[in-house]
């Protein structure tokens, strides 16, 4: 019998012949295909990560000895008429947001207390009653910064792929711990108030310089290991 | 062209009087601004000044056997006027009256005394005032005093500003075991020219005075026998 071809016919033929070439070409490839694929997926991963910013304390390690050297400035001369060997028992009150009670005042009425102590004070342990109460009044217990910069900002421009640095002619970045408070005793017994010291302040500085935006130095009057 | 020129010449003749007018009135309006900038000055009565903080001192540690037990009674304040302390006169004639903290002369001295006893002698001090406990064992001194003269001036200079502070003090030492007593009347005057004045150069300076006249009756309570170093 004989078959008669048709033109559709042959046309079915040869799509058929093409997709079994592909077929087999692809099982070849198959391999190849998946390393492919796998060093895809690792290069869009890749995009993923970028550089990795350094996590910023929310205060530096010089803001923090700004802080605590102007609190052990402004302790020096403190001096209360007491009699060495008292009880005492230290609170500390300062200007904090929503009124929380701050670890800056924390801060303060530990290190108030450590020094009173050093002076010969007996603190007052967990339950045990004290004679004096003393409220240390934090008018100010914070850091001050300011910035002078004279030269080319940094920029982003559109025609370069990249971005421009900051040129800085002349640079400063000031920042100055200060402190300013009082202490007051009461007598625990009657809660009159037994003595009031002045309002003892100190400060510290820590200031960096950039001249001909190479030549960098600092001036400070904080005390650390370098 | 007649009435014109007599025009210019009545203008000008008008413009010479007012100019020699304003020349005239410039001295006189000159004055009146000062008198007036004079009534500007804000009148002060009395300002407090801090005299407990002192520059920095040497602190200075003796052994337990020299550290003595003294306390220090608020001074009595004999003077007429308890509450000024002193005056600052001011170029255009103005006066401030200074006083201290607390307008009580006495119980300031007597904690000036205290730090000082303190840091500088490394004695064991404190101040008698209701409320404040005697430690065990008591004291082994007790300071009290007199305040006789206390007087802190600051007058303008020729581009600074001079500073003079007298004070006289009528000291007395008791000793508590022996019941000794002795006393000692000590005045010092101390001078100092600043650029530049605020009241903290004299609240450094009453300070330090107050300090000095303690390290003269240190050596009177030597000279007696009273302390032994």
């Amino acid at each position: 019998m004989r078959v008669q071809r048709t033109p559709q016919t042959g046309v079915r033929v040869e799509n058929r012949i093409v997709s079994v070439v592909l077929w087999c070409r692809a099982k070849e490839a198959r391999a190849s295909l998946a390393r492919v694929l796998w060093v895809g997926v690792i290069l869009l991963l890749s995009g993923c990560m970028g550089l990795r910013d350094l996590d910023k304390p929310s205060r530096t390690a010089f803001t923090q000895l700004l802080l605590s050297q102007a609190l052990e400035r402004g302790l020096e001369p403190v001096s209360l008429p007491l009699p060495t060997g008292a009880t005492i028992q230290v609170e500390a009150v300062g200007l904090a947001r929503d009124n929380t009670f701050t670890p800056d005042q924390e801060y303060a009425r530990q290190a108030v207390s450590v020094y009173l102590a050093r002076q010969g004070f007996r603190l007052a342990r967990g339950g045990e009653a004290s004679t004096y109460h003393i409220k240390v009044l934090l008018q100010t217990f914070s850091t001050e910064q300011a910035v002078q910069f004279f030269g080319l900002p940094p920029l982003q421009s559109i025609f370069l792929p990249f971005p421009i640095p900051e040129l800085a002619l002349y640079k400063s970045v000031a920042e100055k711990g200060i402190i300013r408070f009082s202490l007051t005793v009461f007598d625990r017994a009657t809660g009159r108030v037994v003595s009031s010291s002045p309002w003892y302040d100190a400060s510290t500085f820590y200031n960096q310089y950039l001249i001909m935006f190479v030549v960098p130095f600092r001036l400070t009057n904080l005390e650390f290991a370098e | 062209m007649r009435e014109s020129s007599r025009a210019t010449a009545m203008g000008s003749l008008f413009l010479r009087r007012h100019l020699l007018a304003g020349v005239l009135a410039c001295p006189v309006m000159c004055f009146f601004v000062l008198f007036q900038l004079q009534g500007c000055t804000p009148s002060r009565d009395f300002v407090a000044l801090e005299i407990r903080k002192a520059r920095p001192v040497l602190k200075r540690t003796v052994s337990e056997v020299e550290r003595l037990k003294v306390a220090v009674v608020p001074f009595e304040d004999r003077r007429a006027d308890t509450r000024r302390i002193g005056t600052q006169r001011s170029w255009l004639g103005t006066l401030t009256a200074w006083t201290v903290v607390g307008d009580d002369v006495g119980d300031i001295v007597a904690e000036v005394i205290v730090d000082h006893l303190r840091r500088a002698f490394g004695w064991e001090a404190w101040i008698v005032r209701p409320g404040i406990l005697q430690p065990d064992g008591g004291a082994d001194i007790t300071i009290t005093g007199t305040v006789l003269l206390f007087e802190a001036n600051a007058a303008p200079g020729f581009g600074d500003t001079n500073l003079a502070v007298t004070t006289h003090l009528h000291l007395k030492a008791t000793e508590i075991v022996s019941q000794r007593v002795t006393s000692e009347t000590i005045e010092e005057t101390v001078t100092q020219r600043v650029f530049g004045f605020e009241p903290r150069d004299l609240e450094f300076l009453i300070n330090s005075t107050l300090r000095r006249q303690m390290d003269r009756f240190r050596l009177h309570l030597y000279d007696v026998g009273l302390i032994r170093s």
